[in-house]
């Protein structure tokens, strides 16, 4: 992912405690299997569609680099200053920045304020919400795709 | 019913021929044929009928995928090709499953699967988005290998798209050119790739869809997925040999702790791939466990310059095993030739178990055929090779009768010669590293209905090959891996021995006829869903089990537990597997409808593959209660009406009876 010239807002919030990365290659590697992105789907919205996960394994297939893509729960998160409904919050208890459903508009300004590109952020075009990674904060397992994962290429990174 | 869980609802129809498109209810066909494979065979029942071609513009090729694909169902991401087959001997309809992420993303576009029909008036490929299909030109692509064309296709259509296509192989109606998915699967047998080419289709490409394949009961299929994951182990790149089974985890996952079915041998073994470090690849999405297929990055030709990425694994391991033995860097020059089988779009089965080991074998006992080639048969040159393969695929000299296949390429000769002779000796690519080098074969390794017979047929002797043999008599192909019976079970083992000591006549025992019937339905059952091969052999491949779940051989309890928490319509173990059967059935009626399929043909198809390892009068009563004991009259073969109605398939008995094609009197078990 590039970095884009977006101004970082600055206000204060808690830190999340991780982001999803992955291990190091030289201990496990992606298979290209993208369990993540299918249980991270199925788990969050009950369905499966390319709009629907949070977090995405990019397949270089054509020279062979498979990697995930998913937020990295900016310490200062520009989503969250873009919001003109205050949709994204932070989780108490696991630090995680999500999207309040019932609020998000469906504006995409948080997509546009990500400093990353593309973001990683999705956007249902049916119900036009915009979904991002949680960490799974309402499951006692932890984040969805790392305990899916079959070759623990996914670990929870802390800051 | 909830129509809206798993299924899409919908087939999109292609007419080539007049480039316009329609849809297909899905939900006609469903619950009641299970999805994928099962909807194809009753969209085929209905639409086609005798006497077409492979070739021809009036045969179909039909893609499905099932009610699992495109949700988070455990190794859900493959999909099946049916057609009338040019590589089945003689043409017949058969199938042959794909992976990648295709099957996935057609669902996500909101398609259960493609109905191609016609033929395009020049070279075409298929696109789909969410916008919706479209028939674009070819004409830059066609000629281009299998890889290179969706390599450029994928940076036309950009990130997230995926596509399935042919090489030149298919482009040239050779009979078992296949489809591929980039360089990581393809439908390995059934000639599919020839097919498209026929049609002028060179690939079918998709972009990210917007539907949403919604799962009933996520939780469920959680708890059924977490009750069968396999054991994790560490997937990193790893930098030693495939045959170093100390440092090659897939070994293990393959045979177990007691090493028990040694299958790792016949396919990891002398694969000598350092310096060069491979990665286990999934072969689609959803997969719990890589089963052994590697991919390997920047090796270098041999013949040309220039670096390699493409994949060996599975029984496609034999382009290395034919260099184990040579100097210099002896993995990059199999692998040079495996990736030019992949890029032409071969089949590799029917060059490394067909027509290469036949050349290696009619030379050794002095039947020419280099002269017919036109060059020595040096099996250990990668430039032979190259101009063998570069033969058959463009059609030039004796390699436009090799495109033919094996089994078509011999009749022609006389396969009384060209077949059937026994060469005694090293076996053509491990030589005297197998089994001491004393292996004693027919010079043309064939099992049934044209299919290279690899270890099926020849390398495992009678009894052991017995239900693999009735699974083979009643398909159209070679039974591939949904349908291997389980040759290292206890229950196998058990009846083997029985059979060796004599306590047993195994001609006239139930248990492989059990044994065949199992495997043949469980394998359709898998096809229909889709799930992976493993589900039945989890028993070695490192996933969990206990008394619920069961082993995989005996039983489709886990299968049927997903089919109901995707769907949401309880469907029981027992009703899963009669559903099967009804497909299998179908099947069987479209062979005989189409084919003429009886008991007879198949008795004389299969035992001359048995290469007088069998007792024909005793193995004639083995097929008529095989037939009895699949509901089929045990004389003709075909399914008796009461058995047909038993499945809710009275129309079907009524139109094979109106042909005349239904049992006259009632079965009497012998």
């Amino acid at each position: 992912m590039k970095v884009k010239d977006v101004t970082i807002d600055s206000r204060s919030v808690p830190k999340a405690k991780g982001y999803i990365g992955m291990v190091d290659p030289e201990i496990s590697a992606c298979q290209d299997c993208k369990v993540c992105e299918l249980y991270c789907a199925m788990i969050h919205e009950g369905a499966c569609g390319a709009e629907l996960n949070r977090i995405w394994e990019i397949s270089e297939t054509f020279t062979g680099d498979y990697y995930v893509r998913t937020c990295k729960q900016c310490i200062s998160p520009s989503c969250m200053a873009a919001c003109p409904v205050g949709a994204i919050q932070v989780d108490e208890v696991t630090g995680a920045r999500f999207i309040v459903e019932d609020l998000c508009t469906g504006c995409k300004l948080c997509i546009k304020a990500c400093p990353f590109d593309p973001a990683p952020i999705n956007f249902n075009s049916v119900k036009k919400k915009a979904i991002m990674c949680d960490l799974c904060k309402d499951r006692p397992e932890g984040p969805i795709c790392v305990q899916m994962c079959p070759t623990m290429c996914l670990e929870l990174k802390k800051y | 019913m909830n129509e809206q869980f798993g299924w899409t609802g919908k087939i999109l129809r292609v007419n080539l021929t007049e480039g316009t498109f329609s849809t297909v209810d899905t939900m006609k066909y469903v619950p009641k044929y299970i999805g994928g494979m099962g909807v194809a065979h009753r969209i085929w029942w209905e639409e086609m009928k005798s006497g077409i071609k492979a070739f021809d513009p009036e045969n179909k090729l039909i893609f499905t995928v099932g009610v699992t694909g495109g949700t988070a169902a455990p190794s859900s991401g493959r999909g099946e090709f049916v057609s009338i087959s040019p590589y089945s001997y003689p043409e017949q309809y058969t199938n042959s499953s794909i992976g990648g992420a295709f099957p996935t993303q057609l669902k996500w576009l909101g398609y259960d699967g493609i109905i191609l029909e016609g033929k395009a008036p020049e070279p075409t490929y298929l696109l789909i988005t969410s916008e919706g299909p479209e028939l674009r030109s070819a004409q830059d692509l066609w000629g281009m290998g299998l890889v290179d064309a969706q390599e450029i296709l994928h940076k036309r259509h950009g990130e997230g798209s995926t596509s399935y296509g042919i090489g030149p192989a298919g482009e040239n109606l050779v009979r078992f050119a296949i489809i591929g998915c980039g360089i990581h699967s393809a439908t390995g047998q059934g000639g599919m790739g020839a097919v498209m080419g026929s049609k002028n289709l060179k690939a079918i490409t998709l972009t990210k869809g917007k539907h949403q394949v919604k799962v009933a009961d996520p939780e469920a299929l959680l708890k059924v997925t977490e009750d069968i994951f396999p054991k994790k182990i560490n997937h990193p790149w790893i930098k030693e040999n495939l045959a170093d089974k100390e440092h090659n985890p897939f070994w293990w996952s393959w045979v177990g702790p007691n090493e028990k079915p040694n299958f790792s041998i016949n396919w990891m073994g002398l694969v000598y791939n350092k310096p060069y470090a491979y990665l286990s690849h999934s072969c689609g999405l959803g997969c719990l466990h890589g089963c052994g297929f590697y991919e390997l990055r920047d090796v270098p030709a041999t013949t040309h310059p220039g670096l390699l990425h493409a994949m060996t694994g599975c029984n496609h391991t034999r382009y290395e095993q034919f260099f184990h033995a040579e100097e210099g860097d002896k993995f990059a020059k199999g692998f040079e030739i495996h990736e030019l089988a992949e890029q032409l779009g071969f089949g590799h089965f029917e060059i490394v178990y067909g027509i290469v080991p036949w050349l290696y074998y009619t030379k050794a006992v002095g039947i020419d055929t280099e002269s017919l080639v036109g060059m020595p048969t040096d099996v250990r040159s990668v430039e032979w090779w190259v101009k063998l393969l570069n033969m058959i695929a463009y059609r030039q000299g004796f390699g436009d009768q090799l495109a033919e296949g094996l089994r078509r390429t011999t009749e022609k000769l006389g396969a009384d010669v060209y077949a059937h002779t026994i060469y005694e000796g090293p076996e053509a690519a491990r030589g005297a590293a197998w089994q001491g080098g004393k292996m004693k074969l027919p010079v043309a390794v064939l099992g049934g209905w044209g299919y290279t017979a690899r270890s099926l047929g020849t390398e495992m002797p009678f009894p052991m090959n017995l239900p693999s043999m009735l699974n083979w008599m009643i398909d159209t192909r070679d039974p591939h891996h949904n349908k291997w019976p389980d040759w290292a079970h206890q229950d196998f083992q058990n009846f083997v021995m029985k059979a060796m000591t004599k306590q047993e006549d195994p001609y006239t025992a139930e248990f492989p006829l059990k044994w065949a019937k199992l495997s043949t339905v469980r394998g359709t059952i898998i096809d229909c869903l889709p799930e992976c091969f493993m589900f039945p052999l989890r028993n070695y491949m490192g996933w969990q089990f206990d008394e619920q779940v069961g082993e995989g051989t005996w039983t489709t309890a886990v299968e049927s537990r997903i089919f109901s928490s995707v769907t949401g319509q309880k469907m029981t173990e027992d009703e899963l597997f009669k559903a099967g059967e009804r497909v299998n059935t179908l099947f069987r009626a479209i062979q005989i409808r189409d084919y003429n399929r009886t008991a007879q043909m198949e008795f004389e198809e299969i035992i001359p593959r048995t290469y007088g390892t069998y007792d024909a009068e005793k193995f004639k009563v083995t097929t008529g209660n095989f037939y009895e004991y699949l509901g089929w009259d045990r004389e003709t073969g075909w399914p008796t009406r009461e058995h047909l109605e038993s499945l809710d398939l009275k129309d079907v008995a009524d139109e094979l009876e109106t042909l005349g094609k239904l049992p006259k009197t009632a079965s009497v078990p012998a």
